[in-house]
């Protein structure tokens, strides 16, 4: 449940802070868009690569 | 990519959410089996996560998903080998429990079911926020900005 995961860790930094996460979920890219949006917190990479997904967040 | 068609649709769709000012999660459910409690569990986490408020009206069968022992026959739904492969990637029903509540899902029991069942606030675990009737679950289900599944 990265998402889950993801938006615990984003509450524990200050505006400006990046946050990595690394996912195995093939539906992680667009829930991370999503969840983006949603949260206005940018999403500033989306890759995948050999089946790991990684993502980078960072605080609004 | 080939998950950008996917990551469009999802956020075509947040986008919709947002302009109907859909804020609310309204989630009914009425069965009793791990099976639907985690789909049910995970919709109201991940709405929580969007920062939406969401809210879980357990009924009939439901109910037993709030007491002890209805948690633990909740996994009989699935063969074991199924179980362990569950066990490896979610937590236990009573751990979600644990984290939705913290995570703010609201978590309230059916009036009705308890009189039918013969259940007391006492036989339930302690993440119920109340008691409520289906007059209460419409009204705020009713609210322009929820959107409400039935489980």
């Amino acid at each position: 449940m990265p998402i889950l995961k993801a938006s615990q860790m984003i509450e524990t930094l200050h505006t400006g802070q990046k946050l990595e996460v690394l996912a195995d979920d093939p539906a992680a890219p667009s829930d991370f868009v999503a969840f983006s949006k949603r949260t206005g917190h940018p999403l500033r990479e989306n890759a995948e690569s050999g089946g790991t997904y990684r993502f980078v967040l960072e605080h609004k | 990519m080939t998950t950008g068609v996917a990551a469009g649709r999802a956020s075509e769709t947040i986008e919709h959410a947002k302009q109907e000012g859909k804020k609310s999660l309204f989630l009914v459910l009425s069965k009793g089996g791990a099976d639907m409690a985690y789909p049910t569990l995970i919709l109201a986490t991940t709405a929580r996560a969007l920062g939406m408020d969401a809210h879980i009206y357990f009924t009939f069968w439901g109910m037993q998903l709030l007491t002890s022992e209805g948690r633990k026959k909740s996994m009989d739904v699935f063969p074991p080998e199924m179980q362990k492969a569950i066990a490896a990637k979610f937590p236990t029903i009573e751990a979600f429990m644990h984290q939705a509540k913290e995570a703010g899902v609201h978590i309230h029991a059916c009036s009705p079911t308890m009189d039918m069942f013969g259940l007391t606030k006492a036989n339930l675990v302690n993440e119920v926020d109340d008691v409520i009737g289906a007059s209460t679950y419409l009204e705020f289900a009713a609210r322009p900005d929820a959107l409400t599944l039935f489980i």
